[in-house]
């Protein structure tokens, strides 16, 4: 009788196409420009075989404060948020990420001080939905 | 005493000796005429008995998809039944029923080496009926093996309590594959060594029963 289990795990990547077979965490930087250095923007990308209820994140800003926020519409890289309202991500504890395999969320870091964003995201998953 | 009379003495000595040889000789002759001629009796069955031995046979069947239907992606926590009717077929009672899990991957995984992480089973005999949709049984359920790891399975086959296999007769089991629950944080995206993620086994159920205890029958 065959038996196999399924994965769960998910991935940050700069787009959802380079998530599948990606490992390890992602460098991320803000953009070009005065206001827009302050954003850095990302995918975290289900890559498992199984649905999860919830990831946690973790950010190395290197001693920057740092705010991981999400957007009920659509980022816009530069316009922000549009079509939408910006909700803050928690970091270091589980919450809702990509749940269905090979489901994206578009995240972005934010530099409360307006420095350039630099941090490296690293994405962890427990346990697959029950 | 004289002469004459000792010559006289051998003479009769002579002819004594003579005719102990004749009556030996003819006694042999006498013996082995009788030899020759001895009787001989039997007795035996006009009808010959027939004498056939049993058969122990144990036959093991699916009930729909039963051990060829594929489990897949299972997750911490899953438990998947699948059903098999087992008969003794033969016409032996039989007992020691037992039941061994081999997984034939070559490289066996986690999933059937480690009693803690990896996989585990159950058998549930249903006299009645097994509803495979629910998993529920119409009747009296029994549990005939309660968790226990493929890993040990796998080495030493279980003893399953059913004190008599009796000939003719079949048992609905319900068997059911568990993946245990447990956490197992994978992050960004790299499994963790040891992890019982994305494994596969091939597992290969056998039962096994011995004849019923030997009888002496004087009737």
């Amino acid at each position: 009788m065959p038996v196999s289990t399924g994965t769960w795990k998910a991935v940050a990547a700069s787009s959802p196409g380079d998530a599948p077979g990606r490992t390890g965490p992602l460098w991320v930087t803000g953009g070009s420009g005065d206001d827009r250095s302050r954003y850095a923007y990302f995918w975290v990308v289900n890559t498992g075989s199984l649905p999860v209820d919830s990831v946690t994140y973790s950010v190395d800003a290197f001693g920057e404060d740092i705010t991981l926020q999400a957007c009920s519409g659509t980022w816009n890289t530069r316009d922000g948020c549009t079509g939408g309202t910006i909700t803050t991500v928690p970091i270091d504890r589980a919450t809702s990420g990509p749940r269905a395999p090979r489901q994206a969320v578009h995240l972005r870091l934010s530099s409360r001080y307006g420095t350039r964003t630099a941090a490296r995201v690293s994405v962890s998953v427990d346990r697959p939905a029950p | 005493m004289s002469a004459r009379h000792a010559v006289a003495l051998r003479q009769v000595a002579k002819v004594r000796l003579l005719g102990a040889g004749v009556v030996a000789t003819t006694g042999l002759a006498l013996t082995g005429a009788g030899v020759m001629a001895g009787l001989n009796a039997q007795a035996s069955n006009p009808q010959a008995e027939s004498v056939t031995a049993g058969t122990l046979k144990l036959e093991m069947t699916s009930r729909g998809a039963g051990f060829t239907s594929a489990v897949d992606g299972l997750a911490p926590g899953d438990a998947v039944s699948r059903y098999v009717d087992l008969g003794n077929t033969g016409s032996l009672d039989g007992k020691n029923l037992t039941l061994g899990v081999a997984d034939k991957t070559p490289t066996p995984s986690v999933l059937t080496t480690d009693a803690s992480k990896g996989l585990h089973v159950t058998v549930t005999e249903c006299v009645g009926s097994w509803s495979m949709a629910t998993g529920t049984c119409a009747g009296t359920a029994t549990t005939l093996l309660a968790d226990t790891a493929v890993s040990t399975l796998s080495t030493t086959a279980a003893a399953l309590p059913t004190p008599v296999m009796t000939a003719g007769k079949s048992h609905a089991l319900q068997i059911t594959v568990k993946l245990p629950d447990q956490t197992e944080t994978t992050k960004d995206g790299a499994l963790p060594a040891n992890t019982v993620q994305g494994q596969t086994a091939s597992l290969a159920w056998t039962f096994t029963m011995t004849q019923r205890d030997a009888k002496a029958t004087g009737a």
